[in-house]
């Protein structure tokens, strides 16, 4: 539609989950993570697009879909997992279906949590072949949807930069695998957690990285002070160009006492079956030790502050979305029409968010997207939506400085990531960076497909799933505490026994032999952590 | 507590527990908080009486793998009993693997060669020779014992890891990082053989008539201060009272406050950490003509702008959006916006 532009808004969705594969067992609870996730968010959010498209509506999104989650959604293993994980979920809901039929208000969403999971079945089988990536290329490929790169394994880079060698090879294993993927040229880059150092810069522009995206106080604390704040990128000396986040935007959506997810019409994320059936109905859908645990098939709606949880009404959420699209869409109106007297180009403001806000937590999310979308293409306001390299070839004039070392965590710097609870953990992922360089430049050319080769590419795994943001983030929140500590121990461990290998075992060093014991290990590691298949230990070089 | 590692404790340890009783108790750590240190794991991985067994140190694997041996039995029983209620085919697989092992266990006394006998074989080998003769002699009772159907198909065992983070790495290090624009994190550690040399060099009691301490340099305003720590840490956290600045840490000794003369010198360095640069916690604003340079990214071309009076305005027009506290150039991160996936994914 016409209208008379005077800014931007920019949403960026972070979609990123660490590494589980578990190919050794199926019990694992984490792994659910990746399909709750899917058929949540990422499926709801693709069909969102899709509709979008189908109706002509001009939209932009900006996504980051981080390496873990790439190879997850590209492993067979997990594809095929997570279809028995929808097999069960539609055996459960014929179930519900059944249980529920006395209560006209419960049967009903019964009914709808079985179409819904039939249709992921659907979607994801019959539509995409398994295949989720190539349904976010696509809208990639289309140009409404822009993908950025990030770091491998979400490696925070405030921490890991005391060897600057790993945070290069963090970008350098986020741009390939990026590529791997997708066919456009990478132009942005999601820094885990928002993590910045300003020496990070040179290599996100050795890796061909365009812009990132910083939290607010990045850009307001960045020297010297960016005359227009966060309503206009920044470029540093090295040539990054960064984006800030928009604090008023955010707060919006995200603020205990108003935000959007708490509206009483959407869904309780707490209240499920998998806490409220029968526990010996539900016992074969929940843990394998038969611990209750979530389901995904919730019947209440948020109400209110009282246990007391009335029953989910989607006409009712629908509205309660429609609303608050509304609202937001009406903010930002105003907001872009005070800043645009202020800025010299017309602002933009940035809206980043977990991924997995929507859907996951709030259940409608996708769907307000969805909404908003629509409205800013056909309602008259002043504002469209534009990703960032969008902006920077529209306004390619920006003030030179540097942002302040920051990150979007709590308190906005490491402490999430570096505090009493998990401060044990630095030192060991410093020293195996150290040795990963050492033992780099001590093999610095192995042959392809020696066996040297292959233990020194398991090692490079070792270190970057070691270096996952997400271990020290769970610690310090204090659910799957031991999940995340035992992972810690075993990516160390494994690095360790290896490199202890590649500095110890003469056969190993002088013949390039390996023992059939230690072969087997190492080939059942491979099948483990079978992250990067492709990766080249020379990256530490 | 340092000094009395000899050696990095890096060697791992392999723990031939059962597969399905051990993932089991994986996932149910998993499940709830727990706050334990650094047994935790070690609680979650093994909790049936069998792995508690194997994973005694490695300094009685005599004992172990016998007992590993003797307890087979009954174990194997048990898991089946036990998980009654259990899938079928988790009990399948306890006992085929166990069966698995036994007839490994058999071969390695006939032939010494198979592919998964490293379980038994890294166990028993791991100190002395000697137990590996007992262990075979008892597992040939038991291979006597067990079905002859199940010798038929080996299953290799796949042993679950377990792995300890190693104590200590051995090396002369201090490292420094910035928890947040006032409190540095530092952590440190010195090798033996540099601790050695300090022994040699002033005597063996050097470390008892010496204390630690932690000198920072802000290398941007040039100066520098101390702290005392203390020899049971290996890390610290400091407050440092200027933010934006370069910081350089060094770990040295002074002689002890009650024996002052006890080295002949005051101090002595003993590593310097890594600079770091903490971070920057306000708004910098500018000066009346301050320089402000643009670039355009697409052609590189730089253009000047002077900061003048008129441009305040604007400057403050922008900044006022972002709620800044009294002083003015800092503001509330009560932002609830920081978020991570894990943390809304369960």
């Amino acid at each position: 539609m016409k209208k008379n532009t005077k800014g931007y808004v920019s949403f960026v969705l972070h979609a990123h989950l660490p590494y589980v594969h578990h190919p050794e067992s199926e019990d694992y609870l984490e792994e659910q993570w990746l399909y709750e996730a899917i058929s949540e968010c990422y499926i709801p959010l693709i069909l969102s697009f899709q509709k979008l498209v189908d109706e002509h509506v001009n939209f932009r999104f900006t996504m980051s879909l981080t390496p873990p989650l790439l190879n997850m959604l590209d492993s067979k293993l997990l594809q095929d997992r997570y279809i028995k994980y929808l097999e069960k979920h539609i055996e459960l809901c014929e179930k519900e279906i059944e249980r529920t039929k006395d209560n006209d208000r419960i049967n009903r969403l019964s009914h709808y949590y079985f179409d819904r999971y039939s249709n992921d079945l659907h979607i994801f089988r019959d539509v995409y072949n398994c295949n989720l990536i190539s349904a976010f290329k696509k809208f990639n490929d289309l140009g409404v949807l822009e993908i950025i790169g990030c770091g491998a394994t979400h490696g925070y880079f405030p921490i890991l930069y005391v060897n600057e060698k790993t945070v290069r090879a963090q970008i350098a294993l986020g741009v390939q695998t990026y590529n791997k993927y997708f066919s456009k040229p990478l132009k942005g880059f999601w820094l885990p957690e928002c993590g910045y150092v300003p020496e990070a810069d040179k290599y996100l522009r050795e890796f061909g990285v365009e812009y990132v995206l910083v939290e607010t106080h990045g850009i307001l604390y960045a020297d010297p002070t960016p005359l227009y704040g966060t309503y206009a990128p920044i470029v540093s000396p090295d040539g990054v160009v960064f984006f800030g986040r928009d604090l008023e935007s955010s707060r919006q959506v995200w603020s205990s006492i108003n935000g959007y997810p708490g509206d009483f019409n959407y869904r309780e994320f707490y209240r499920d079956i998998g806490y409220d059936a029968p526990y010996d109905y539900i016992k074969p859908y929940v843990a394998s030790n038969g611990a209750r645990v979530s389901t995904g098939i919730k019947y209440h709606r948020i109400t209110g502050k009282t246990e007391n949880k009335d029953i989910y009404d989607i006409q009712w959420a629908w509205d309660s979305v429609e609303k608050q699209a509304g609202h937001f869409f009406d903010c930002r109106c105003k907001q872009i029409d005070y800043l645009a007297n202020n800025t010299e180009n017309p602002p933009i403001i940035v809206c980043p968010y977990d991924a997995e806000l929507y859907g996951h937590w709030w259940y409608e999310g996708p769907n307000w997207l969805y909404t908003l979308a629509k409205k800013v293409y056909y309602d008259d306001c002043n504002f469209e939506l534009i990703t960032p390299s969008e902006y920077i070839d529209k306004y390619p004039d920006m003030q030179i400085s540097t942002p302040c070392r920051s990150s979007w965590g709590a308190k906005g710097y490491s402490e999430v990531w570096l505090n009493p609870s998990n401060d044990y953990i630095h030192r060991h992922l410093h020293t195996a960076g150290d040795r990963m360089c050492a033992l780099a430049s001590s093999f610095p050319n192995e042959p392809e497909n020696s066996i040297k080769r292959r233990i020194l590419n398991q090692c490079a795994r070792e270190l970057v799933l070691a270096q996952s943001s997400d271990w020290l983030f769970i610690i310090t929140n204090g659910t799957m505490v031991d999940y995340a500590k035992k992972r810690v121990k075993d990516h160390i461990g494994r690095f360790t026994k290896f490199y202890l290998w590649l500095t110890e075992d003469k056969n190993l060093i002088e013949n390039n032999k390996l023992s059939e014991d230690k072969l087997n290990f190492l080939k059942s590691i491979e099948e483990k952590d079978a992250i990067f298949p492709e990766i080249d230990y020379t990256l530490y070089c | 507590m340092a000094r009395k590692t000899k050696e990095e404790q890096e060697l791992d340890k392999k723990v031939p527990v059962k597969k399905a009783s051990s993932k089991k108790a994986t996932t149910k750590a998993t499940s709830k908080v727990s706050k334990a240190k650094k047994s935790d794991a070690k609680k979650a991985d093994v909790k049936k009486p069998v792995s508690k067994t194997t994973t005694t140190k490695k300094a009685v694997s005599k004992k172990t793998a016998s007992k590993v041996d003797t307890a087979k039995e009954p174990v194997a029983k048990e898991t089946i009993t036990k998980k009654a209620d259990k899938k079928v085919s988790t009990t399948k697989k306890a006992t085929s693997k166990k069966t698995a092992s036994k007839t490994v266990d058999k071969k390695i006394e006939t032939k010494k060669e198979t592919n998964s006998k490293k379980v038994v074989k890294e166990k028993t080998t791991s100190k002395k020779s000697s137990p590996k003769a007992k262990t075979t002699s008892k597992t040939k009772k038991t291979t006597k014992k067990a079905p002859s159907k199940a010798s038929a198909k080996i299953i290799p065992i796949d042993p679950l890891e377990y792995y300890d983070l190693p104590y200590r790495y051995n090396q002369t290090v201090v490292k420094v990082l910035a928890q947040n624009p006032n409190t540095l994190f530092v952590y440190w550690d010195i090798s033996d053989e540099d601790r050695n040399n300090f022994e040699n060099k002033y005597g063996k009691d050097f470390f008892y008539k010496t204390r630690p301490v932690l000198v920072i340099h802000n290398l941007t305003d040039n100066y520098t201060f101390e702290i005392d720590i203390n020899d049971f840490a290996n890390n610290w956290y400091v407050n440092v009272n200027d933010t934006k600045c370069k910081y350089i840490v060094e770990l040295g000794r002074r002689p002890n406050y009650f024996e002052p003369s006890a080295i002949p010198v005051n101090y002595l360095n003993v590593a310097f950490s890594n600079t770091i640069e903490i971070p920057n916690d306000h708004i910098l604003f500018f000066k009346e003509n301050d320089r402000i340079y643009f670039k355009n990214i697409k052609t590189n071309k730089i253009t000047e702008k002077v900061f003048k009076k008129e441009n305040i305005k604007n400057l403050k027009g922008i900044y006022k959006n972002y709620n800044l506290s009294e002083e003015n150039d800092r503001f509330d991160f009560k932002n609830p916006s920081s978020q991570n996936p894990t943390s809304t994914l369960l």
